[in-house]
């Protein structure tokens, strides 16, 4: 199977994690080669900035002004959407989500809002590595695959890529340092 | 299953007596009105029963002028109950609203900890799972809550960069021994000595 063959049978699924943990670890980093979507302008490079938008006012922990390690789960479910500022702009990031959200408002019993971004340094996302004791080779935390849609060529998903509880416990926690090291609250 | 008033009743046990004086604690089914118009919780907390809402599974809470101290007991509870208002695509089209079951798991849980450890501040993954952590610069700890009675527990001490992972936790065998068996590291955070 290949990764577009993948992401053409998963796309839109809950859980895409525990798929992906169906394969060969081996493929899951051979994937970020290739391309996952027909519209995609080509796999996500590590000099990339991704820019992620958060929506809700809970995963902000307004007294350290950091973001929580519940705004990273969706990792480990289907994906945690970010957009590739190579393939787009920051103004057309804002434009996008203030639509999706005014759309996701109408008769909506608790408005949404959009609260900020924020930016990862692809290379460094994919450099988290889950480090057991000693001897054991690290592994590494997330693949980041470039699910784009038609209507949003600029569009990718992180996924965990640990295989068990402890793991994605420890690898989202690193996200989520290196998270806040790149927060920008946008009031809208 | 406990039902949402049950939560609602069992955060409300947490409050000092007088606060829950009269109320007789059921576990039955009760409206949502009943649970507007029947619990009382006390001077800082109100819940107001709004018409706009009546027909939403869970009602609205509004607080009014709470004055609470940062980072109480109250003000955690609020927090968690706060979670009862999502609904699901609260963040993100496929996320979901938190169970009942996981919300009270998590108030009754933070009802054990010993006065002597730094209370955590809640959080919610898109998936509906509540949780609790506590961020230091030396130490990070955060508790899942992820079915009735039953959480996972994770440890980094920043300093040397052990973990420890604990999994399917029983809420039935917490108690002050688990905290300083288990949490003795933020005990000794910087942080909260300082606090301290």
């Amino acid at each position: 199977m290949t990764c577009i063959e993948f992401f053409g049978e998963n796309s839109g699924k809950r859980d895409i994690y525990s798929s992906l943990q169906e394969l060969d670890n081996a493929k899951l980093f051979q994937w970020e080669n290739e391309t996952a979507s027909l519209q995609s302008p080509g796999p996500v490079q590590n000099e990339e900035i991704l820019i992620r938008q958060i929506i809700s006012p809970h995963h902000f922990d307004a007294e350290t002004k950091k973001l929580k390690t519940s705004a990273f789960t969706d990792s480990e479910t289907f994906g945690l959407s970010v957009n590739r500022l190579s393939h787009t702009t920051v103004e057309l990031i804002h434009d996008v989500a203030l639509e999706r959200i005014e759309k996701a408002n109408i008769n909506a019993k608790n408005p949404k809002a959009f609260w900020g971004t924020v930016n990862f340094f692809c290379a460094e996302v994919r450099a988290i590595f889950y480090r057991s004791e000693e001897g054991v080779a690290p592994l590494r935390g997330f693949v980041i695959y470039d699910t784009a849609d038609p209507e949003d060529p600029s569009h990718a998903d992180i996924f965990t890529a640990v295989p068990d509880k402890a793991k994605v416990r420890s690898v989202r926690l690193s996200l989520q340092e290196i998270a806040n090291n790149f927060l920008e609250h946008q009031p809208h | 299953m406990e039902t949402l008033s049950t939560i609602v009743l069992l955060a409300s046990l947490t409050l000092p007596s007088t606060v829950i004086s009269g109320v007789k604690i059921e576990k039955k089914q009760k409206s949502a009105a009943d649970l507007t118009s029947g619990v009382g919780w006390g001077m800082n907390l109100q819940i107001k029963k709004e018409q706009t809402v009546l027909e939403s599974r869970v009602p609205i809470l509004t607080f009014t002028e709470p004055q609470i101290s940062e980072n109480s007991q109250n003000e955690l509870h609020v927090q968690l109950l706060q979670y009862l208002q999502l609904e699901d695509g609260w963040d993100g089209e496929r996320s979901v609203r938190p169970s009942d079951d996981t919300l009270q798991t998590a108030i009754e849980f933070t009802n054990l900890i010993p006065t002597i450890f730094p209370l955590p501040k809640a959080m919610i993954s898109s998936n509906g799972e509540p949780g609790l952590y506590w961020d230091y610069k030396d130490v990070f700890t955060d508790i899942q809550f992820e079915s009735l009675n039953t959480f996972s527990l994770f440890s980094r001490d920043r300093k040397t960069g052990k973990e420890i992972f604990k999994d399917s936790i029983d809420l039935l065998t917490v108690d002050s021994d688990w905290f300083f068996a288990n949490c003795d590291s933020l005990l000794g955070s910087a942080e909260y000595l300082e606090a301290a």
